[in-house]
């Protein structure tokens, strides 16, 4: 029996064509994986299906049953759940009045929480997923909020889930504690729809799987009968294998320098817990771990947002005392931002605005605080040519360029500051392979330079590909150093949950 | 009465104003929504309940007029901010400016004169008032033997609000909408209808202070009103960090200190005769910067107040 | 189109997508009021045309009986208004929500007075006199203004409030202390307010038989200056990268290395100390004192004034003629029986469709642009940045 059936599926956008005459038929009690890579659609196929967007046109029949969705309220209706990749979370409410929220137990007008507790942990107990249903969702961590967003489905009776990129803010084992759970929904009969861009665990969890490339749908397959390179062919068009080419460069001095550095979150709460490593001239210092281990608190330090409780960081051999971004840059240090429309970009300012940002106070850019255009406008051509920023432009506003050439400015402005430290926190996050290369390029050819580089991510295959060394962050302290020749993923995964230990690597 | 119960129940009264408009920022912003319109509406209300109490002769028709009005620039609001998700600061300053140009013509049209309208049918009258009698001489207690109907709602009002928003199905998904509308939106809450609702509520709430202030003790419309009074209602909104207790004890404190002005004026002894009364005027003002300044990181807004909800595809 | 071309260049420095969105949604916004303000004339049974008439041909934007003087007073209002304008508008620029013109107006109209007769000044040739007034009337708005600033920075505090509080605390203590105390006329003198400033403090006249003085010409060389401080220094391509990335907490100017905090502050004093100029104007070439009752209003007019004109140094010039004028037809316009507020409403109409701008570009955009392929979602370049993006 078919779950779901999508005929002639089209969703056109001001600007984008979305989703281009997409066939699907999925049936009851499969994994049907969806991959692409990012801008290929898949998330607004999913949304589609779950009420937040309508088609531009096509049809969509839920256990063979035409129907018109308006909303999610009829989604869900129709026994429809989607996990976000985004969790659609309330930080401030419980566990409870987050899964109850929309459908709440009540009496009268008001609302009943001790039975919504107490059917909280019922289905808790049916589908084996423990939640504390009295907490609140902020002091969750990550795999245990994916829980909760995974009982808010399963409690208004969904038997078609979808899951949105669900591992991508995973470790490992969390993941595998995941596919436990998939692979039991599924034994209950339940329909799985996985989005996913990480073709390894598709390839483990999926029965059948579509890919989607630039909207349209390229083709479906069974797991038994395709492969890896196969699905990743068929996602970008061409042979792709993302090779990362090991370069080797003679180390040179120490440039950054961290001792006992601790600081807290923006909620007060100590997450560094007291970190000491070096970075040198030429090398890539990588520091692996999940999300929400210290990684952010750290990199504020680095770059001045917050100021540390208590340690020292010592820059080209001068301590820094009071950090702000403006001297710490003046100091040679460069940053490419986690998030690059919030702390990298000014969207509405033009590329040639955004590309000088950071330097504008300087000659030649601008002389007794007054702006230089015809100096700034021969700089950005210059930029947008070497960097290849499509379109090139120098005028169009950042927020209208995609993901992949907004980072290529914040490379471009970046690149051509003096610096003799890169800091580069999660440069390939939301980018696809074609961007991603282009941002491993750039980081060897610093590399190449002699420049000090320090790598922040939460891509294992990125900082085994990348690294000299790799250093592991786990609840704010550094938990394990390896090199990449010596150690694999398992391992890292397994320092990035705590659960191992590694000496220190004498230096 | 005893100066001390004197001195209460006149704190009451001024702190009705500020509580009604700190009331309908509580609830408007706990969904989401800013509205800096609060002063606006409260001029609106203030002049349409004196206008209605003129025509009724009586200050139920004032209190239905003010009411209706205060919905209505409420549902401007709503309109521009929620239905077409506009700047909310614009929105709020816009009804404002409107305010102060349109309720000045109304005054000289209906009244014809710039200062004050005449006096009308009012809350504040003796047979309006709430008598309770025998605790009348017991001091501190004393101070609720004669308040005003309005003062008494709007006492009322912080339960009544404090038990929507917290035990309430309505006040979580309020709530929620305010924190994360996309989050409640896949939960098929209907994210525009609560915003529309709360902006309409607070509007309402607003419309009460605008009436308390021409139809409570005194009895006639001013056009210098609300004089910053909704302003006021908005720090205190955010000194009793959007709760509505929290708004109670904040208006308590602001209007405390309207108090202490007129006691040391009204002191005829040395320091106090000479300060200027430029100084006592503004205290109230400089006393709310200062309780700002007192609550400087610790109150945290609603997540996603002020920032307008777009639906998406 | 080679003039479009060049205006265009000039004011927007570089083609821009749909920059005629910025100039047509202010100018629909004026129109509708004004049919709204009709219909509501109409309603009370007055007539609307004659209104008009009365209120246009008086305002000295249109040529008309008595255009010289209408012309002149008009000019002599909107100084006040672009002053009151750009202080809004440049605060906006930097992402401040500043409503503390009106306060910042009265401190720099009580500081231009004191310093119009305060003794070791008045006896200065004018251009000496006016030059000090000029420069104590700025720093004094400039610090009124860099206190709600250094709040907003410091301690997060809302500038909304803190300008809003800041402006009662003026009003009380110049009304209540200063102009009843230490700067009362002398009681012999017969002048109630402050004394007279002295004729050196008077701003020259530059059309004979009227009272307009330099002033306009101060506030075009400001309005200017406005334009360049915000597009061609470093100042100002600061403050605009932190008013777009508000919501965003301004992290990403913090990010690249721009003083925020310090940028908040500064920008707060400039905006403090070009509204106090329109303070000055009004003492120093209307009412030549602080008079004990002081009819304001310029400050949130000031605000209106600038969301017309779109927070633009031009615009705001623009808009602030436009205000002026329709002040200056208030009078006349009681010959139709229509109280002289009414201008005052069709002002905050025009700021309500402004509001409503999201509305007026969607109904814009239907008008002009064909769909399909060469749309965009928005007007300018803001407003593509939300809307739907594929994932």
């Amino acid at each position: 029996m078919k779950a779901l059936e999508l005929k002639g599926i089209t969703k056109q956008f001001p600007r984008v064509l979305a989703n281009d005459h997409i066939n699907l038929s999925i049936e009851k009690g499969e994994i049907f994986s969806i991959v692409g890579e990012n801008g290929a659609g898949k998330s607004t196929l999913m949304k589609i299906v779950y009420g937040l967007y309508t088609p531009t046109s096509g049809e969509i029949y839920v256990f063979g049953k035409k129907v018109n969705m308006k909303s999610p309220h009829d989604a869900i209706k129709l026994k429809i759940g989607m996990v976000h990749q985004e969790f659609m979370l309330i930080p401030r409410f419980t566990v409870t009045e987050n899964i109850v929220l929309g459908d709440e137990p009540r009496k009268g007008i008001v609302f009943d929480f001790k039975r919504a507790v107490k059917e909280i942990r019922e289905i808790s107990e049916k589908f084996g997923l423990k939640v504390d249903p009295l907490e609140k969702v902020a002091n969750l961590p990550v795999g245990i909020q994916q829980r909760v967003e995974i009982l808010k489905i399963l409690r208004r009776g969904a038997e078609i889930l979808i899951f949105d990129e669900p591992t991508a803010v995973l470790t490992p084992e969390e993941t595998e504690d995941l596919f436990k759970t998939l692979r039991a929904l599924k034994k209950d009969g339940k329909t799985i729809l996985f989005i996913s861009h990480k073709l390894k665990e598709v390839m483990e969890i999926s029965d059948r799987i579509a890919v989607l490339r630039r909207g349209k749908l390229q083709g479906v397959v069974k797991k038994e009968e395709t492969n890896e390179r196969e699905l990743a062919r068929m996602m970008v068009g061409r042979e792709v294998v993302l090779e990362i080419p090991r370069v080797k460069v003679e180390r040179g001095p120490v440039v950054l320098s961290v001792r006992d550095l601790a600081a807290k979150d923006h909620r007060g709460i100590l997450k560094l817990k007291g970190v000491s490593f070096d970075v040198h001239a030429g090398e890539i210092v990588a520091i692996a771990g999940v999300e929400g281990n210290g990684q952010m608190e750290l990199v504020n330090s680095l770059i001045g947002f917050t100021r540390p409780v208590k340690g020292k960081i010592i820059l080209n051999g001068e301590e820094m005392k009071l950090i702000t971004p403006y001297n710490v840059r003046r100091k040679g240090m460069a940053y490419i931002p986690e998030d690059r429309k919030r702390r990298g970009l000014v969207l509405p300012f033009k590329i040639r605005e955004n590309i000088i940002m950071g330097q504008h106070t300087l000659y030649p850019f601008s002389k007794g605080g007054i702006l230089n255009d015809k100096v700034i406008n021969q700089f950005a051509t210059k930029q947008v040519e070497e960097f290849d920023i499509r379109p090139r432009d120098i005028y169009i506003s950042a927020g209208n360029l995609s993901g992949g050439n907004q980072q290529k400015v914040i490379l471009a402005r970046e690149m051509a500051m003096k610096h003799n430290f890169l800091l580069a926190s999660q440069p390939t996050r939301g980018l696809d392979i074609g961007a991603m290369e282009f941002v491993y390029k750039h980081l060897i050819e610093e590399k190449k330079k002699g420049i000090a580089i320090l790598l922040i991510s939460l891509e294992l295959s990125e900082v085994l590909g990348l690294a000299d060394r790799i250093l592991v962050m786990y609840e704010g302290e550094i938990v394990g150093e390896t090199v990449p020749e010596k150690t694999n993923e398992e391992e890292l995964g397994m320092m990035m949950l705590g659960i191992k230990r590694n000496e220190r690597l004498v230096q | 009465m005893n100066l001390l119960n004197l001195s209460i129940a006149q704190m009451f009264d001024f702190a009705a104003p500020i509580l009604f408009a700190a009331l309908g920022g509580v609830v408007s912003e706990n969904a989401g929504v800013v509205n800096i319109a609060l002063e606006g509406i409260m001029r609106f209300a203030a002049f349409f309940g004196v206008w209605g109490a003129f025509i009724g002769k009586n200050p139920w028709m004032g209190l239905l007029w003010g009411l209706l009005i205060g919905a209505a620039v409420g549902a401007l609001h709503g309109y521009i901010s929620v239905t077409w998700a506009g700047d909310q600061i614009v929105s709020g300053v816009a009804i404002n400016v409107v305010a102060m140009g349109i309720i000045t013509y109304l005054l000289e049209f209906v009244f014809k004169t710039t200062g004050y309208s005449p006096p009308v049918p009012y809350f504040g009258a003796a047979h309006y008032r709430v008598h309770i009698a025998f605790i009348s001489k017991i001091p501190v207690l004393g101070a609720f033997s004669n308040l005003t109907l309005l003062v008494w709602f709007s006492l009322i009002a912080v339960g009544l609000i404090h038990f929507m928003l917290y035990h309430t199905v309505l006040g979580l998904r309020i709530r929620a909408v305010g924190e994360n509308p996309h989050a409640a939106e896949t939960l098929g809450v209907n994210v525009m209808k609560i915003k529309w609702f709360a902006t309409i509520l607070g509007s309402v709430l607003a419309a009460f202070g605008g009436i308390s202030l021409s139809l409570g003790t005194l009895s006639s419309f001013t056009n210098a009103m609300p004089m910053g009074k909704g302003f006021i209602g908005l720090a205190a909104m955010i000194f009793g960090k959007w709760t509505p207790i929290g708004a109670l004890l904040a208006s308590l404190v602001f209007a405390s200190a309207q108090i202490v002005q007129l006691l040391l004026q009204g002191m005829a002894s040395g320091i106090a005769k000479q300060i200027p009364l430029g100084f006592y005027l503004a205290l109230p003002y400089l006393l709310t910067i200062g309780a700002l300044i007192g609550v400087v990181g610790r109150a945290v807004p609603p997540a996603s107040d002020g920032i307008p909800y777009k639906k998406e595809g | 189109m080679m003039a479009m071309d060049i205006f265009r260049r000039i004011f927007f420095g570089h083609k821009e997508e749909y920059w005629w969105m910025k100039i047509l949604v202010p100018i629909t916004s004026i129109f509708v009021a004004l049919i709204v303000g009709a219909i509501f004339i109409w309603s009370t049974g007055r007539s609307p045309v004659l209104a008009y008439k009365y209120l246009f041909g008086a305002s000295g934007l249109v040529p008309g009986p008595y255009f010289k003087q209408h012309f002149a007073e008009m000019l002599l209002s909107s100084s006040m208004f672009i002053a009151t304008g750009l202080a809004f508008a440049i605060a906006a620029k930097g992402g401040l929500f500043s409503i503390g013109a009106e306060g910042q107006f009265l401190v720099g109209a009580i500081t231009a007075a004191y310093f119009g007769y305060a003794k070791p000044f008045a006896s200065m040739p004018t251009v000496l006199h006016l030059t000090v007034i000029f420069a104590m009337v700025m720093i004094a708005g400039g610090i009124w203004g860099a206190i709600a600033g250094w709040l907003k920075a410091k301690m997060g505090i809302h500038e909304v409030i803190t300008t809003i509080m800041l402006n009662w605390i003026a009003l009380y203590l110049i009304e209540d202390w200063l102009v009843t105390g230490p700067m009362k006329a002398n009681v012999e003198t017969g002048v109630s307010g402050t004394p007279y400033v002295s004729e050196t403090a008077k701003l020259p006249i530059i059309l004979k038989g009227t009272r307009l003085n330099i002033s306009i010409l101060i506030i075009i060389v400001v309005a200017y200056l406005t334009w360049f401080l915000l597009y061609r220094t470093t100042f100002g391509f600061e403050i605009r990268a932190m008013g777009y990335t508000l919501i965003y907490n301004m992290d990403a100017p913090r990010a690249a290395g721009v003083s925020v905090d310090a940028r908040i502050t500064q920008t707060m004093f400039v905006s403090g100390a070009v509204a106090a100029l329109g303070g000055a104007f009004i003492i120093l070439g209307v009412l030549f004192q602080f008079p004990p009752v002081f009819e304001g209003g310029y400050g949130f007019d000031g605000i209106a004034v600038s969301l017309i004109g779109q927070n633009e140094p031009l615009g705001v010039f623009l808009a602030g003629i436009l205000i002026g004028g329709l002040r200056t037809g208030a009078t006349a316009v009681q010959l139709a029986h229509i109280p002289k507020t009414f201008p005052s409403i069709i002002e905050g109409l025009i700021v309500a469709f402004i509001a409503l701008q999201e509305l007026i570009r969607y109904l814009l955009m239907k008008l002009f642009v064909r769909k399909r392929n060469n749309t965009v979602s928005g007007g300018s370049d803001e407003k593509a940045v939300s809307g739907g993006v594929a994932k």
